[in-house]
C-alpha cells in the first residue's frame, strides 16, 4: 500500500499591524487560518494524475519557482514545497513561514511565463528551440458595439529547421490573459496544451474551464483536463511543465468552497 | 382697450420675459434629447407662444422706451431679434438672474423632471455625447448574450448589478469608455490613494461595508478595461497577486463581477486584477447628486 506522508498544519495569518487598525466593525479585517496538506508522493487520482497539494483557502494563483532544471518549488499558501522532478509527486517539504519572502527572493528564481510582445507570444516546443508556436491576438469584430471583446489568439506553428509554418485550427480559442489568474499555454513536441473553456451541461449553461491538447501534425484536438461538473464554477489554471519530466501541473481553485488543489498529470504522447 | 401696449405693466413685462427664458430653456432641453426621450416625454412646439410674447414685448418697446427697468434686467433682458447674436456668444457660466429665476421656477414647479433633466445634461457632459440608459432586463439580457458569445462582459455584469441598485451606467459602452465617463461624472468620486501612491483597499472596503456603492476599475491603455463591484463584506482577503513592499500579502476586498467570459461571481479582488496593473486602477464611490 502506498505510503502517503501527509502534512497538515495551521498557520494563523493574523497580523498585529493589521489588527491594530480594528477600531470598528467596518474596519475589521480577518483571515481564515490556512490548512495545507502536501502529499509527498502524490495522492493518486487516476492512473496518470496525482494530487500534490491541497489548501482550505482559495488561492487564485500559486507561485512557482524553478531553482534548477530538475526541481520545482511551489509557494502556497505560506509554505514552500519542493518537488523532485525525476520522481513525480515526490515532495520536499520546506517551511519558512516567518521569512518566506526573504528566503524566496534570496534563493529562488520565479518561473517565467512567455512574455507578450505587441500582442504576440512565442512558445518553444523543443529544447533546441527549432520548433515554436506564436500566439497573436486577433482583431475585434465590427459588430461588437459596447462589448469588451476579448480577442482569441491566432495560432501558428513554425519549424525553423525544416522551414515549415502551419496555422493551427484550434477547437476553441486560447484564453487571453489581460487580467485575472495566471493563464498558460504550453507546447511540448507535437502537442500544444492550452487553457480554454467549454459550455457546461447544467441549466445555467455557462462556460467551464478546460485544458485542451492540440496535436500539431494530425490536427486532433482533445480535452486534456476538465473540471468535474460540480466544480464548473471554479477556476482551472494551467498547464505548466514540471522540469525534467513528462508531467504537467494544473491548479483548481474554488472560491466558494475555499479550496485550492494542485495536480500533476502525465503529458500525452 | 385704451392704449394697452403703451401701459404694459412692469410685472407683465417681467412675467413675459421670464416665460420667454423658460421657453428657451425648455427648447434647449428638447434639442438635446434623442428620439426615444422625445417619444417618452413628447416634444412641444413653443414657437407660436414665443412669437406672441416677443410681439407683445417688441410692440411695447417700439411704442414706449421709457419703461422703468433696472440695470441688471436691462443687461440680461431677453434678447430681441437684434441682440440674439450677443446672447449666443455669452459665456455659459454667466447665468443671468432672470434666467436663473426661470430655472428656479421650473425647478419648483417640476422638481422631479428638473432633476432628471439636469442629471441627463451632467451625464452627457461627462460622457461626451448622448448618455443612453437601459432597463435592468436589457442589461441582464446583454450580459447573458455576451457571456454566451464568450465575450468579456465585465461592463454588462457590473452594469446589471448597479442597475439593481438603481444606478445607471452608460449603456453600449466599452469598459474603458465607461471609466472615462466616471472620471468626469458628478455621480462618481475617486477614492484617494494612500500617501505612498498605492490603492486604499481598506478605505474602499470600509465604504462598501458601510453600505455605499463602490466599484473598482482598471483603465487599460493596451486592451479592454475591467471593473467589479465591492460586495461590502467586512472580511477582507489576501492574495498572492497583491503584496506590500516586503512581499507580504495585503488585505484586499471581496468583489462581484465577471472575469473574461465567465459568469458573474463573488470572489476577492485578486481573482480579477493583479498588482501589476495597480497604476491603471481606481476605486470609485457612487454619490447621489441633487442639482
Amino acid at each position: 500500500m502506498k505510503k502517503i506522508w501527509l502534512l497538515l498544519f495551521c498557520i494563523s495569518l493574523s497580523s498585529p499591524a493589521i489588527s491594530a487598525g480594528e477600531d470598528s466593525v467596518h474596519s475589521a479585517l480577518s483571515y481564515s487560518p490556512t490548512q495545507v496538506a502536501v502529499y509527498s508522493q502524490g495522492l493518486k487520482q487516476t492512473k496518470d494524475t496525482f494530487l500534490l497539494l491541497e489548501a482550505n483557502m482559495a488561492s487564485e494563483s500559486l507561485k512557482f519557482y524553478i531553482p534548477s532544471s530538475e526541481s520545482l518549488y511551489v509557494d502556497g499558501p505560506d509554505i514552500l514545497v519542493g518537488f523532485f522532478a525525476k520522481q513525480p509527486g515526490r515532495a520536499i517539504i520546506q517551511m519558512v513561514p516567518e521569512n518566506l519572502w526573504t528566503y524566496i527572493n534570496k534563493n529562488l528564481a520565479p518561473y517565467t511565463y512567455p512574455a507578450m510582445r505587441e500582442r504576440e507570444i512565442t512558445l518553444f516546443c523543443n529544447p533546441q528551440k527549432t520548433q515554436h508556436i506564436t500566439l497573436k491576438t486577433s482583431h475585434k469584430p465590427a459588430d461588437c458595439t459596447g462589448c469588451d471583446y476579448e480577442p482569441p489568439y491566432e495560432v501558428t506553428w513554425h519549424d525553423t529547421s525544416h522551414n515549415k509554418t502551419k496555422k493551427l485550427p484550434l477547437e476553441s480559442e486560447i484564453r487571453a490573459e489581460s487580467h485575472g489568474p495566471e493563464t498558460y499555454a504550453y507546447c511540448k513536441g507535437d502537442i500544444l496544451y492550452y487553457e480554454s473553456s467549454v459550455r457546461s451541461d447544467d441549466e445555467e449553461n455557462y462556460w467551464c474551464d478546460v485544458i485542451r491538447a492540440h496535436h500539431i501534425s494530425t490536427g486532433k484536438d482533445e480535452v486534456f483536463v476538465s473540471l468535474p461538473a460540480e466544480k464548473c464554477g471554479a477556476k482551472l489554471s494551467g498547464p505548466m511543465a514540471v522540469p525534467g519530466t513528462d508531467y504537467l501541473l494544473y491548479q483548481i481553485s474554488d472560491y466558494e468552497k475555499s479550496n485550492t488543489q494542485l495536480f500533476m498529470k502525465k503529458g500525452l504522447k | 382697450m385704451p392704449n394697452q401696449n403703451k401701459t404694459l405693466h412692469q410685472l407683465r413685462q417681467n412675467m413675459l420675459q421670464r416665460r420667454l427664458q423658460e421657453i428657451e430653456y425648455l427648447e434647449r432641453q428638447q434639442a438635446r434629447q434623442d428620439d426615444f426621450t422625445s417619444r417618452l416625454y413628447g416634444k412641444k412646439d413653443f414657437s407660436e407662444e414665443k412669437e406672441k410674447i416677443k410681439a407683445e414685448l417688441y410692440s411695447h418697446s417700439q411704442q414706449s422706451n421709457s419703461l422703468p427697468t433696472n440695470e441688471k434686467s436691462k443687461e440680461y433682458s431677453q434678447p430681441t431679434h437684434n441682440d440674439a447674436t450677443n446672447a449666443k456668444t455669452k459665456p455659459e457660466k454667466e447665468i443671468p438672474d432672470v434666467i436663473q429665476k426661470a430655472i428656479n421656477d421650473y425647478k419648483q414647479a417640476h422638481p422631479q423632471q428638473y432633476q432628471q433633466e439636469r442629471l441627463q445634461i451632467d451625464r452627457e457632459n461627462a460622457a461626451g455625447g448622448f448618455f443612453k440608459t437601459q432597463t435592468l432586463e436589457k442589461w441582464q439580457q446583454k450580459d447573458k448574450e455576451y457571456q454566451n458569445d464568450k465575450q468579456s462582459h465585465c461592463n454588462t455584469a457590473v452594469g446589471s448589478l448597479l442597475k439593481e441598485k438603481g444606478i445607471d451606467w452608460p449603456a453600449d459602452k466599452e469598459m474603458n469608455d465607461i471609466i472615462d465617463y466616471m472620471e468626469k461624472s458628478s455621480e462618481w468620486e475617486k477614492i484617494p490613494r494612500q500617501e505612498n501612491g498605492r490603492l486604499d483597499h481598506k478605505a474602499a472596503n470600509d465604504l462598501a461595508a458601510a453600505g455605499e456603492t463602490v466599484v473598482v476599475t482598471q483603465k487599460n491603455p493596451t486592451g479592454h478595461g475591467h471593473s467589479a463591484l465591492l460586495t461590502g463584506n467586512n472580511k477582507m482577503f489576501t492574495s498572492k497577486n497583491w503584496l506590500d513592499e516586503n512581499g507580504k500579502e495585503i488585505p484586499i476586498p471581496e468583489v462581484k463581477g465577471s472575469v473574461g467570459s465567465e459568469k458573474t461571481k463573488t470572489q476577492h479582488l485578486g481573482w480579477h486584477l493583479k498588482q501589476q496593473v495597480e497604476d491603471q486602477m481606481d476605486y470609485y464611490r457612487y454619490k447621489k447628486v441633487r442639482f
